[in-house]
C-alpha cells in the first residue's frame, strides 16, 4: 500500500514525516504463511524535555519560513518518543524482497529535509531534490556507501543509489541546522515510532528474535529484548523501550 | 789418527736410499690421493651436489606440472599441425615445384639473356665510342649530332641504340618472371604459415619445459658429468660443481695497509639465493631464495648481486668456502644449537675475525653504511619500536611470510636521538646535538629542591614515561641486582649524592623575574577547554585520556601540579624560549589570560594525593660521614689525608653539599643533556660510538665471566634470565639493559665504578638500539656506493628531520593508508585512502579511496604509463591522479588527452570499498588498531582489530579481533577483555601517519559530552562530524596545493588561516634555513616546481586570450558567478575582513589569500571535485562535467566556469572582488 503512495509525489511529504517509508512487510504478504506482529512503545526515562530551538541565521528570507523547532528529539506528553527506529536484529530478508527498486524522493523544502528519518530498502535509489530557491548541498556521512557532498541548485535533483546497509547522517553544510537520517535497511522488519512513541512491526515470520531501538539523539535504548517469541497470527504486546535522556 | 774412509762408489747407501724413496713415493702417492679425496670431499661440493639433486627434483615436478597443464594444448597443437600438413602438403609441394621450375628454367634463362645482352652492348658501345673519337679528332669537337655522322659510324650508333632497346625488353621479361616468382613464393609462405603457427605454439608451450629439462641435464649424472664432474682427478676439466663468485666493481677489502678487490663466494653454497620461489618448508638454508628479492640480489633490484655482492651487508668472510670459516654468527640460542649439531660450529668460528657475519635480526643495521644521510632509511623499518611491533608490513617477504624479530634501524636511531645518547657519546650522525633535557640554568625559579631530590633518586617513580634515566640504585649502587652485602649502606650513599646534586643545581641557578599579570583572574574551566583544544595534546599526554594515542614527544603532564609553580608555568606556557632558548616547545601565541588559565588548570587538575617530595636526614651520622668521605677522596690525589680532612672540616654543610654536587654533575655528565651554568662547553663523558659496531671484542669489558643475569622483563614484569654471549651485540644489549652489571663481583674504586645510568628500556627498544649501534662501523665504503642524497631526496630528508624535531606529526596527518585488493575482475589493485569503519559485529571493514589506484596490474600500469607519455614522467597532473571519470579528464586537460580508453579502468575517487578481512584484502594489517597485551600464558601477544567498548575511568577495554590468535586459541571476531595492567601498548593506526591530536580532540570531546568514542553510532554520527572541522588540516599531498614562498612565510610567522579554529599552528621559531627546507619539502615530496613558480594567470596576455580581449568583462562574469545565489562561495568562505553569516564552524578559508597561497592547477581541480581530494570535506561539488549549470550568471561549459573562478582568484587584487573587499 505504501509502495503505491511512494510513487505519488503529492502524498510523499505527508508520509515521509510520518510512519514507515514504504518497506513494511505488506509487500510480500503472499510469500510466507501469515506472520505475527510486535507492538510496543518507546519512552523516555525521565522528565519530558522541552523541544529545542534552532538558530536560523542564514538565508533567512527563505529559511525563516520553516519552524525553528528542533526535531532531533520529539517527546510526547505521555513520554513517548517519535522517530525511534525499531528493528529486528539479525534476521534474513524474505525471498524476493524488496520486490522492486523504487525511487525514493528525498526533498529539501524551506531549508529543512522533508523527511526526518527515512527507512529505505537496501539497493534503493534516492532522488535528492531541492525545492528551495537557494542552494543546498547534500552531505552524507556515509561510511559504507560512497558518501556524497554535492551542491544542488534550486529546483534540481540528484540521484543516488544506496547499496549497503547502514544508518546515514545527512546534513547541509550551508545551513548547519539541517539534519536528516536515512536508514538503509537490509530486511523489511524496520519501523518508526509514531508521535506517541508507539510502533508496530507486522508480518514477522514466527520465531524468536532480538529487538533493538535506536534514536538519533538518544542512541541505542538501554532496554534489552533479546528473546521475543513471535507466533503465526499472534501479536506480541508490550515490547517497550526506555531511553536515558542526555544531560 | 783419522779413520780411513770407506771405499764406496757413492756417498750414500743406495739400498737404504731405495727404501727411503719407496716410502716417500708411497707417502707422496698417499698424500696425492688424500689431496684428491679431500678436494672431492669439500663441504661446499656436498652442498652443491645436494642442491643440484633437489633442484632437479623440483624441476622434474615442475615439468610434470607443466606437462599436465599443457598436455592437452600440446597434443591439440601437434594434432592440428599434422592435420594441416596432410591437408595442404600436396599444395605446398606443388607450389614448391612450381617455384623451383620457374626459377630453374625461365628465370635463369631470362637472366642469362639479359646478362649476355649487356655484355654485348659493352662491346658495341666501345666500338662506337672509339670510332666517334676518331671522327671528332678529324672533324672538330662540336660535331656530335648522330644525324651528321658518316655511314659507318651511324651504323654503329644505331646498333648501340637497338641493343639498348633489346636489353630493356629482356629486363622487362625478367621482371615479369620475378613478379610471378614473388607471388608464388607469397602463396607458398601463406601455406607454410598455416603450419608454422602450430610450431610457434608448440614452442611457446614447451619453452619453459625445455629450459627446465636443460637444467636437469646440466647437473644430471650422465656420461659427461660422471667423467668431468664426478671423477676425482678429472673433475677439474669442466666441472658443474664449481665456486660461484662475484666481484663487485666498486668494493674493496681493507687489509690495513692495502686494499684488495672484494670477492664474495657465498653463492657457492647459497645457490638459490637469486632464484625465485625457493621458500617454504622444503627449502632450508643454505638453499633458500633471498627474502627480499625486490630490494636485493636480483638484477632489477636497487642492490643487485653483481654490483653489491653479499658481504657488504651481511659481512663475514666472503672468500671462505666453509661454514665455520666464513664466520657465520647465530641469531639466537636455538640457531646456535642447531649449528653446533649440524656444522660443528663453535664460537671460535667468528670470535677472531674483524667482521663476523651480522646475525639476521640486526641485518638492517648495515643500511647505515650507505644510507646514513637519510633521516629515515626507506624499507629499513618504522621509526618507533611501537610501530615495528605492530606492523609486520615492513619486513614482509614473499608469500606473506615475515621475518620475525627483525629490528628497525630507524627506530634505533630515533631512540638514540630522542633519549639524548649523543649527550655523552659522540656519534657521527649527530654532530651538533641539542641537549635533550630541560635547561637548568634557572632551575630555582621552576622547581623545589625536595622534588628534585626525589626525582633524581627515581625519575620513573614520578613519570613512568620520562626519558630521564636512573642514576641511583643500580646494580653497582644498591639496586635490586646489586649482590653485595652493603646494599642498604649504598642506598644511604645514593641519598647523599642526590641531595648534593640538588644543592649544587640550586646554587648555580640564576634568579628569574616571573611577574604574574596584574588584575587577571585565573579561570580553570577555560584553562581546561584551552588545554584540550589549543593543541597541547599534540605533544603531551595525560593519563586522564587513557585511549589517546600515545604521544611521548613532550612530557606526560599527569602529575605536573606536584612539580611546578604558577608563576613559572605561566611564563613557560606563554613563551617557552624565555626559559629554554633551544627547547622544542613552541609558542602558541597565547594571550596573558589564556596562559594564566592554562597554567592554573594544569596545576589544579594534574596532581595526586601524595605529592612527590623527599629529603634525606642531614643530621644522620652516615649521611655526614659519606659526605665528608666524598670531599676527602676528592682532595686525596693532591693532599695528605690530614689536610684533606681539614679542608672538609672547614666547610659548612651547604658548602659540602654543593662541592660534592658539582663533582657529581661532572662525574655523571649531567651537562650532556642539561644546560648548567659554567658548563656551557662541557664535552660528553662517554666513549664515542661512531665505530662501535666494529669494536674489537678484546677491548670490550665482559666483567668476571658473567654468563647470565636474573633480571625482570620490563613489560610483563616476569622474572627472566638474560644470557650474555661473547658477542658484541649481546654485550651491547646487556650494557643498555643493566649498564653497570659488569662491575658485579669485582673490586672497583669509587672513581672507576661504572657510571652509565639506566634508561630502563624495554627489550624491543634495546634490540632496536643495538641494531643502530651495531650499524656504526668503521669500514671503507667508496663514495660512489653511498646513497648520497641529492636534489629532491636531500630536501625531503632535511624536511623530515625538521618535521620530526617540531613534531608536526603530532597534529598533522601527512599520509593516508594504502591497501592493495582484488577487484571484481580479480586484478590486484592499489588504493590510497582511509578506513571508514571496522565492524567486528558484521565482520567487515570499509575503506574509502582518496586517490586513484596506481594499479599494480598490467592493465593499471599501462594506464599510468599512458598518462606519463602524455604529460611527461614527472608531471602527471592532479587531474590524472585525482580524477578517474574520463569525461572529467577531458574537460580538465583540454585537448591534451585523446586516448580516453586508457583511463577508463580506474574507479571513481571517493569510492568506498568493502573489505572482507581475510578474503580479498592484502592490506597492511596496521590499518586496524593494534594492541599488545599480556595473554593468559604470561607472554606478550599482538592483536589487530578494534576497541569495541571501554571503561574510560579504569582504562580497561574489550577488543574485537580481526585476525585470529592461534597461540591463545582465539578466532577472528572474538572479543578480548583486558584490564589496564594487561595492556602493554595500544597502537592507533594514525600513529604511522601523524595527526594524533585529532584523535585526542575527539576523545576529550567524548569525555566532556559523556559520549562513548568506541560506540560506532556515537562516534560516526556525533563525535567525528563535530570534531572534524576543528582538526588540524591533513597535509597529504600538500605540495600540490600550496605555493612554496607562501609556505615559507607562514612557517616563519604563522597567522590564523581558519579563524574558527581553536587549535592553533604554533610559532616554532624556525631559522630561515629551516623554514626554507620545510617549505621546499612539500614541493619536493609531491613533485611540484619549487621554490619559485611562475603562474601566467596574472599576465595581461593570458586574460586577453581567455576572454576575446575583454579581461575586465571576463573577471566581472567570474565574480558574478561566484556571487550567484546558487554558487555563492561566500556563503561559507571568508573574503578578507568580510565573514559569512552564521556560526564560525561552518566557515571556510579566506579566498582573498588564495592567489598567494594556492597553486592554480590545484584550485581548478579542487573546485571540480573536492570529494576527490578530501572525501568528507564540507566543500560541496558544485560543478558537474555532464551538466551545464548557472548559465544565467556565466554562460559557458562548466570547465570554463571553473577556469574563470580560478582566474579570478589568481587575479584577486586586480578584480572586482578586491574592489568590493578592500583588504
Amino acid at each position: 500500500m505504501f509502495a503505491k503512495h511512494a510513487m505519488s509525489l503529492a502524498t510523499w511529504g505527508v508520509l515521509s514525516l510520518g510512519l514507515v517509508a514504504g518497506l513494511s512487510a505488506e509487500e510480500n504478504t503472499p510469500a510466507k504463511p501469515a506472520g505475527g506482529s510486535i507492538t510496543g512503545k518507546c519512552l523516555i526515562d525521565g522528565n519530558v524535555p522541552a523541544a529545542g530551538k534552532l538558530k536560523i541565521d542564514k538565508d533567512v528570507e527563505v529559511c525563516g519560513k520553516r519552524s525553528d523547532v528542533d526535531k532531533s528529539l520529539m517527546v510526547a506528553k505521555n513520554k513517548g518518543i517519535q522517530n525511534v527506529v525499531v528493528s529486528i536484529k539479525k534476521i534474513d530478508a524474505p525471498d524476493g524482497w524488496p520486490k522492486a527498486q523504487l525511487a525514493r524522493i528525498f526533498d529539501q523544502k524551506d531549508c529543512e529535509f522533508v523527511s526526518r528519518v527515512m527507512i529505505v530498502p537496501v539497493g534503493s535509489q534516492i532522488d535528492i531534490k531541492n525545492s528551495d530557491p537557494v542552494l543546498h548541498n547534500v552531505h552524507t556521512y556515509s561510511r559504507r556507501n560512497t558518501p556524497i557532498n554535492q551542491g544542488i541548485p534550486a529546483g534540481q535533483s540528484l540521484k543516488q543509489k544506496l547499496e549497503k546497509e547502514e544508518t546515514i547522517k545527512v546534513t547541509c553544510d550551508v545551513h548547519k541546522w539541517m539534519l536528516s537520517w536515512i536508514v538503509v535497511a537490509g530486511h523489511p522488519y524496520y519501523t518508526l515510532t509514531n508521535e506517541d512513541g508507539s510502533f508496530e512491526l507486522k508480518n514477522v515470520p514466527p520465531g524468536t528474535y532480538e529487538l533493538i531501538a535506536w534514536h538519533e539523539s538518544l542512541g541505542k535504548s538501554k532496554t534489552k529484548h533479546k528473546k521475543v517469541e513471535v507466533k503465526a497470527d499472534g501479536t506480541v504486546e508490550g515490547i517497550d523501550f526506555e531511553f536515558k535522556p542526555k544531560n | 789418527m783419522a779413520t780411513p774412509k770407506r771405499k764406496t762408489d757413492h756417498a750414500f747407501n743406495i739400498q737404504r736410499l731405495n727404501v727411503v724413496f719407496l716410502f716417500s713415493a708411497l707417502a707422496l702417492i698417499a698424500s696425492v690421493i688424500w689431496m684428491v679425496i679431500d678436494d672431492y670431499d669439500r663441504e661446499w661440493k656436498h652442498f652443491q651436489r645436494d642442491f643440484f639433486a633437489r633442484d632437479r627434483e623440483r624441476a622434474r615436478l615442475q615439468i610434470e606440472e607443466l606437462d599436465e597443464q599443457n598436455q592437452a594444448a600440446l597434443e591439440q597443437a601437434q594434432e592440428s599441425k599434422t592435420q594441416t600438413l596432410t591437408r595442404i602438403e600436396s599444395d605446398i609441394e606443388a607450389k614448391r615445384d612450381q617455384l623451383d621450375k620457374l626459377q630453374r628454367e625461365q628465370i635463369y634463362r631470362a637472366d642469362q639473356l639479359v646478362k649476355f645482352a649487356r655484355a654485348k652492348l659493352d662491346v658495341l658501345r666501345y666500338e662506337y665510342e672509339s670510332e666517334l673519337t676518331h671522327f671528332r679528332v678529324e672533324h672538330g669537337e662540336g660535331r656530335i649530332d648522330p644525324a651528321e655522322f658518316p655511314e659507318g659510324l651511324r651504323d654503329r650508333y644505331d646498333l648501340v641504340v637497338k641493343n639498348e632497346q633489346d636489353i630493356a625488353k629482356l629486363s622487362n621479361d625478367l621482371n615479369e618472371l620475378k613478379k610471378q616468382e614473388k607471388s608464388i613464393s607469397d602463396e607458398l609462405g601463406e601455406l607454410e604459415k598455416q603450419v608454422t603457427v602450430y610450431d610457434d605454439e608448440i614452442r611457446s608451450l614447451t619453452e619453459k619445459r625445455d629450459i627446465l629439462a636443460r637444467k636437469i641435464e646440466r647437473t644430471e649424472s650422465g656420461f659427461r658429468n660422471t667423467v668431468l664432474d664426478r671423477t676425482p682427478m678429472m673433475d677439474f676439466i669442466d666441472p658443474v660443481t664449481k665456486v660461484e663468485w662475484v666481484k663487485p666493481p666498486n668494493l674493496r677489502d681493507d687489509l690495513n695497509f692495502t686494499q684488495a678487490e672484494r670477492i664474495d663466494m657465498c653463492k657457492t653454497c647459497h645457490m638459490a639465493i637469486d632464484g625465485i620461489g625457493y621458500t617454504g618448508d622444503n627449502w632450508e638454508h643454505p638453499f633458500r631464495s633471498h627474502p627480499r628479492l625486490d630490494l636485493f640480489v636480483s638484477p632489477s633490484s636497487p642492490h643487485s648481486y653483481l654490483d653489491f655482492g653479499c658481504t657488504v651487508c651481511h659481512q663475514g668472510r666472503g672468500q671462505d668456502l666453509t661454514f665455520k670459516g666464513s664466520a657465520h654468527v647465530p641469531r639466537d640460542d636455538a640457531q646456535r644449537e642447531q649449528w653446533e649439531e649440524k656444522y660443528g660450529w663453535t664460537p671460535k668460528a667468528f670470535m677472531h675475525w674483524e667482521f663476523p657475519m651480522v646475525p639476521t635480526q640486526y641485518i638492517y643495521s648495515s643500511c647505515l653504511k650507505c644510507h646514513g644521510d637519510s633521516w629515515t632509511i626507506p624499507e629499513a623499518g618504522p621509526t618507533t619500536v611501537e610501530l615495528a611491533a605492530s606492523s609486520p608490513a615492513w619486513n614482509t617477504v614473499d608469500e606473506g611470510a615475515t621475518l620475525a624479530g627483525h629490528n628497525s634501524v630507524n627506530a634505533g636511531r630515533m631512540i638514540f636521538y630522542e633519549y639524548g645518547c649523543h649527550g655523552c657519546h659522540a656519534m657521527k650522525d649527530f654532530e651538533s646535538p641539542r641537549k635533550v633535557g630541560p635547561d637548568l640554568r634557572q632551575v630555582g625559579a621552576k622547581l623545589e629542591p625536595d622534588w628534585v631530590y626525589a626525582w633524581l633518586l627515581d625519575p620513573k617513580a614520578f613519570r613512568p614515561t620520562t626519558k630521564m634515566p636512573k642514576f641511583f640504585g643500580l646494580s653497582n649502587s644498591g639496586g635490586e641486582l646489586d649482590t653485595r652485602a652493603h646494599r642498604e649502606q649504598m642506598q644511604k650513599f645514593n641519598q647523599v649524592e642526590a641531595d648534593s646534586i640538588t644543592a649544587f643545581l640550586f646554587q648555580q641557578s640564576v634568579p628569574m623575574d616571573l611577574p604574574l599579570p596584574d588584575g587577571l583572574e585565573a579561570d580553570t574551566e577555560s584553562g581546561k577547554t584551552l588545554f584540550e583544544n589549543r593543541g597541547c595534546l599534540g605533544c603531551h599526554a595525560v593519563d586522564s585520556l587513557p585511549f589517546a594515542p600515545g604521544n611521548n614527544f613532550g612530557p606526560n603532564l599527569s602529575r605536573v601540579g606536584e612539580k611546578l609553580n604558577l608563576a613559572w608555568l605561566y611564563h613557560w606556557v606563554k613563551d617557552p624560549k624565555q626559559y629554554h632558548p633551544d627547547g622544542r616547545m613552541p609558542s602558541l601565541r597565547l594571550e596573558d589570560q589564556e596562559a594564566l588559565d592554562i597554567a592554573s588548570y594544569l596545576l589544579e587538575a594534574f596532581q595526586t594525593e601524595s605529592p612527590f617530595r623527599g629529603s634525606p636526614d642531614r643530621s644522620d651520622a652516615d649521611y655526614l660521614s659519606f659526605l665528608d668521605a666524598r670531599i676527602i677522596e676528592n682532595y686525596l690525589d693532591d693532599l695528605p689525608i690530614a689536610d684533606a680532612q681539614a679542608k672538609a672540616d672547614a666547610m659548612s654543610l651547604d658548602q659540602k653539599r654543593t662541592f660534592v654536587g658539582q663533582k657529581l654533575v661532572e662525574r655523571y655528565g649531567c651537562t650532556g643533556c642539561h644546560w648548567v651554568n659554567g658548563y656551557e662547553d662541557a664535552k660528553g663523558i662517554g666513549a664515542e660510538l661512531s665505530e662501535h659496531g666494529t669494536k674489537d671484542l678484546h677491548t670490550v669489558d665482559f666483567g668476571l665471566e658473567l654468563h647470565e643475569v636474573d633480571g625482570v622483563d620490563r613489560v610483563t614484569g616476569e622474572e627472566k634470565t638474560y644470557h650474555i654471549d661473547h658477542t658484541l651485540h649481546s654485550w651491547l644489549g646487556m650494557k643498555i639493559r643493566y649498564p653497570r652489571i659488569f662491575d658485579r663481583g669485582r673490586y672497583k674504586a669509587y672513581k672507576d665504578a661504572s657510571r652509565m645510568p639506566n634508561f630502563e628500556f624495554k627489550d624491543d627498544q634495546i634490540e632496536a638500539l643495538v641494531t643502530y649501534l651495531f650499524g656504526n662501523r668503521k669500514e671503507l665504503i667508496p663514495e660512489i656506493m653511498k646513497a648520497n642524497l641529492q636534489g629532491d631526496a636531500q630536501v625531503i630528508a632535511g624536511g623530515e628531520r625538521i618535521i620530526h624535531d617540531s613534531n608536526c606529526y603530532g597534529c598533522h596527518q601527512f599520509e593516508m593508508h594504502e591497501i592493495s585488493y582484488l577487484d571484481d575482475d580479480a586484478l590486484r589493485r592499489h588504493a590510497i585512502g582511509q578506513v571508514t569503519e571496522v565492524s567486528v559485529e558484521d565482520e567487515v571493514s570499509f575503506f574509502r579511496a582518496w586517490t586513484d589506484q596506481i594499479a599494480l596490474t598490467q592493465k593499471g600500469q599501462t594506464d599510468f604509463a599512458a598518462a606519463q607519455t602524455i604529460y611527461g614522467a614527472d608531471s602527471v597532473p592532479i587531474a590524472y591522479e585525482m580524477f578517474s571519470n574520463p569525461e572529467k579528464i577531458r574537460m580538465l586537460a583540454g585537448e591534451k588527452i585523446t586516448d580516453l580508453e586508457s583511463v577508463s579502468v580506474l574507479d571513481p575517487v571517493g569510492t568506498t570499498l568493502e573489505l572482507g578481512v581475510e578474503a580479498d584484502i592484502q592490506a597492511d594489517v596496521s590499518l586496524f588498531t593494534a594492541i599488545r597485551f599480556i595473554g593468559e600464558d604470561g607472554q606478550i601477544h599482538l592483536a589487530y582489530g578494534k576497541i569495541t567498548s571501554a571503561d574510560l575511568e579504569e582504562g580497561s577495554l574489550t577488543f574485537g579481533l580481526m585476525k585470529p590468535i592461534e597461540e591463545l586459541g582465539l578466532d577472528a571476531f572474538a572479543e578480548l577483555e583486558l584490564t589496564r595492567d594487561k595492556i602493554v601498548q595500544l597502537i592507533d593506526p594514525s600513529l604511522a601517519l601523524g595527526g594524533r591530536l585529532g584523535r585526542s580532540l575527539e576523545l576529550a570531546y567524548a569525555q566532556n559530552e559523556d559520549l562513548d568514542p568506541f560506540d560506532t553510532d556515537e562516534y560516526f554520527n556525533d563525535i567525528q562530524p563535530t570534531i572534524d572541522p576543528y582538526k588540524p588540516p591533513v597535509l597529504f599531498r600538500e605540495g600540490q596545493k600550496i605555493q612554496t614562498p607562501w609556505a615559507f612565510e607562514f612557517l616563519m610567522n604563522p597567522y590564523p588561516l581558519r579563524p574558527w579554529f581553536e587549535v592553533r599552528m604554533p610559532t616554532f621559531g624556525f631559522t630561515q634555513e629551516e623554514a626554507t627546507t620545510l617549505a621546499n619539502y612539500f614541493g619536493a615530496k609531491d613533485r611540484r616546481q619549487y621554490p619559485y613558480n611562475y603562474y601566467d594567470e596574472s599576465a595581461a596576455s593570458y586574460l586577453a586570450a581567455r576572454s576575446d580581449d575583454q579581461p575586465e568583462q571576463y573577471l566581472e562574469n567570474a565574480w558574478a558567478l561566484m556571487q550567484d545565489p546558487q554558487v555563492n562561495c561566500f556563503n561559507c568562505h571568508m573574503q578578507g575582513e568580510k565573514t559569512p553569516e552564521g556560526d564560525p564552524s561552518s566557515w571556510a578559508p579566506d579566498l582573498s589569500m588564495a592567489h598567494e597561497r594556492l597553486r592554480p592547477e590545484w584550485i581548478r581541480s579542487w573546485i571540480f571535485d573536492p570529494q576527490g581530494f578530501q572525501p568528507g570535506t564540507k566543500m560541496p561539488q558544485l560543478f558537474l562535467s555532464d551538466e551545464e549549470r548557472y548559465q544565467e550568471a556565466f554562460a559557458a561549459p562548466s570547465g570554463h566556469q571553473v577556469e574563470a573562478i580560478k582566474d579570478l582568484l589568481m587575479n584577486w587584487t586586480a578584480s572586482p572582488a578586491a574592489a568590493s573587499n578592500p583588504r
